[in-house]
């Protein structure tokens, strides 16, 4: 079930990036990618936030 | 003419990453110039610029051994990734989605013309057995860039290929990137890229990978989110590896045909060549 939904999604997602001209579907592929990874980005600002207020080191490296 | 550099130079797609710093040291031991081409595009241009890894390497041999250029590729990714676009959509369909392998066949592309400008014969890059099912990645693929490379004089090398990878820590890769076949190795694997930079001193740590520090430090590669979703989400999840990897080595066949003419022609009409026009923009 889970495969067929994913296949969706994914054609959802990409049909319209193959129509579009260069140019706009560099932009598309960007747009998609940052969304992808706005939750982790998030995540991450929210945990060095509470790790700074706790006092709490932050991992080495940034990692 | 360019003087002969030949078995004195070469060149090195160089991202200032983990892996192509690795593949930079070693070629410093061999080369009495390392020259390490970075590469920019309009979907990169906002990434970290390489430098801080170049002091890195320029104080551990000395400080001219490695030039570094910036090269900017979109129009050459353009002309690359659109010609013959409904025809080779028609053929290969969503395979057109393969951006990140464009962008790799146009890095190779302008690392000949600068090899072929600055007589080098040695090319190489810090390409592993990470992320496998990249065009850039894909052996069948590395075969024919390589084949493209000795098509004009020059030995194209992967000194880190069969290296260990270090598991990828980015969240993002582990939700997308599920299933797809990676070369055995022991856990964790004892001879890496990062290991051999920590133990020269160049890098603090064994493994920064998906770092700030490593992001900090590295160009970026061209955005892959779309171009997984249409691998694992659709084509992966209903065919074989196998099937995928043949369909990618048909694009890249006829992607390399066409970029084979287009530096038959730079040969020949050097700067007013098609080619040419796409460098100098």
């Amino acid at each position: 079930m889970l495969r067929f939904l994913r296949y969706g999604v994914g054609l959802l997602l990409c049909a319209p990036a193959l129509l579009l001209p260069y140019r706009a579907r560099v932009v598309y592929g960007n747009a998609v990618a940052w969304l992808f990874h706005l939750p982790y980005i998030v995540f991450g600002r929210v945990a060095r936030t509470l790790l700074r207020k706790l006092n709490l080191p932050l991992p080495p490296h940034g990692s | 003419m360019a003087p002969d550099t030949s078995e004195k130079e070469c060149a090195l797609l160089y991202s200032g990453g983990t892996d192509s710093t690795c593949t930079a040291m070693l070629l410093g031991e061999r080369f009495e110039r390392v020259h390490l081409l970075t590469f920019e595009e309009d979907a990169t241009r906002s990434s970290a610029f390489p430098d801080a890894n170049v002091q890195r390497l320029r104080d551990h041999f000395d400080p001219n051994r490695f030039p570094h250029q910036l090269l900017y590729i979109e129009p050459l990714l353009k002309t690359l990734s659109t010609e013959n676009y409904l025809q080779n959509l028609r053929r290969h369909g969503l395979f057109m989605l393969s951006n990140c392998g464009f962008s790799s066949l146009s890095w190779h592309v302008r690392t000949i013309v600068y090899c072929l400008d600055n007589n080098i014969t040695v090319a190489a890059d810090g390409v592993t057995q990470e992320l496998t099912h990249f065009p850039g990645h894909m052996d069948v693929v590395l075969r024919l860039f390589k084949s493209l490379y000795a098509h004009f004089g020059i030995a194209y090398e992967n000194p880190v290929r069969d290296w260990g990878v270090p598991p990828d820590p980015r969240f993002l890769n582990r939700l997308i990137v599920n299933t797809h076949p990676a070369p055995a190795q022991e856990d964790p694997p004892l001879k890496t890229t990062g290991h051999y930079l920590y133990e020269h001193g160049i890098l603090p740590h064994p493994n920064l990978k998906g770092s700030d520090l490593d992001r900090s430090m590295q160009h970026d590669c061209y955005p892959f989110v779309l171009f997984n979703i249409f691998v694992f989400w659709i084509y992966l999840a209903f065919h074989s590896y196998d099937e995928y990897e043949e369909r990618m080595h048909s694009l890249f066949s006829e992607k390399t045909r066409f970029a084979r003419s287009l530096l038959e022609d730079y040969e020949l009409h050097g700067l007013r060549s098609a080619l040419g026009a796409c460098i100098t923009q």
